[in-house]
């Protein structure tokens, strides 16, 4: 055995934090996630998630509810990424035509999926936000 | 009295997220159950119904207009 020679640490997973008001709906995103690798956090509503975000943890990507009482998942995303300008937002919602009236053209590093969400079309947001390609990288 | 109308797209919203959990459960137990399970079957028929009704969402949102 050579002095020195390490097995190469795999990298650590990404952090996708999952903000929701509807809890079933953040169990499926959770497992589907968890599926494909990812390490995942959730919060309930959007002040919620500003709390986490401020805790000693980094979040890669944001899946945002952009219909949640109190603090929308708009308003939320806009805050977090004003502290963290790399942080991919993927916003979800069944009003896609609120959302494309409202906000006709996404900033880099955010995209949209439309409820109801599939185990496909969700991992494959994610991946395509956060890597770039429809699979994330093999480990 | 309030307008039905009004709470179009609240339901619609509600049966999506409703939908969402059916279709992802669904997903995720069909890739987790062996092939050879006795239940693979009628979980192949959920899965196939929950496909078909997100399929008929745009018309069913057409209606509501």
């Amino acid at each position: 055995m050579f002095k020195g020679l390490r097995t190469p640490t795999p990298p650590a997973p990404r952090v996708v934090l999952i903000v929701d008001d509807e809890e079933p709906i953040r169990l499926a995103a959770r497992r589907i996630l968890e599926a494909g690798g990812y390490k995942v956090l959730e919060a309930e509503n959007g002040a919620r998630a500003l709390e986490m975000a401020t805790d000693d943890v980094t979040v890669d990507l944001l899946m945002a509810d952009l219909e949640m009482p109190e603090l929308a998942g708009e308003e939320m995303a806009r805050r977090l990424r004003a502290a963290r300008r790399d942080l991919k937002v993927l916003y979800v919602s069944g009003y896609v035509d609120r959302l494309l009236n409202e906000r006709p053209m996404l900033w880099d590093g955010e995209a949209f999926l439309e409820k109801p969400f599939t185990f496909e079309s969700l991992s494959e947001a994610v991946s395509l936000l956060l890597f770039g390609t429809l699979k994330p990288p093999a480990a | 009295m309030s307008d039905p109308s009004d709470r179009e797209p609240e339901v619609i919203h509600r049966f999506k997220n409703h939908l969402a959990i059916m279709i992802s459960f669904s997903d995720l137990l069909m890739l987790e159950m062996p092939e050879d399970s006795p239940h693979r079957a009628d979980l192949a028929e959920i899965h196939k119904a929950g496909r078909a009704a997100m399929a008929l969402l745009p018309e069913l949102e057409k209606l509501g207009r």
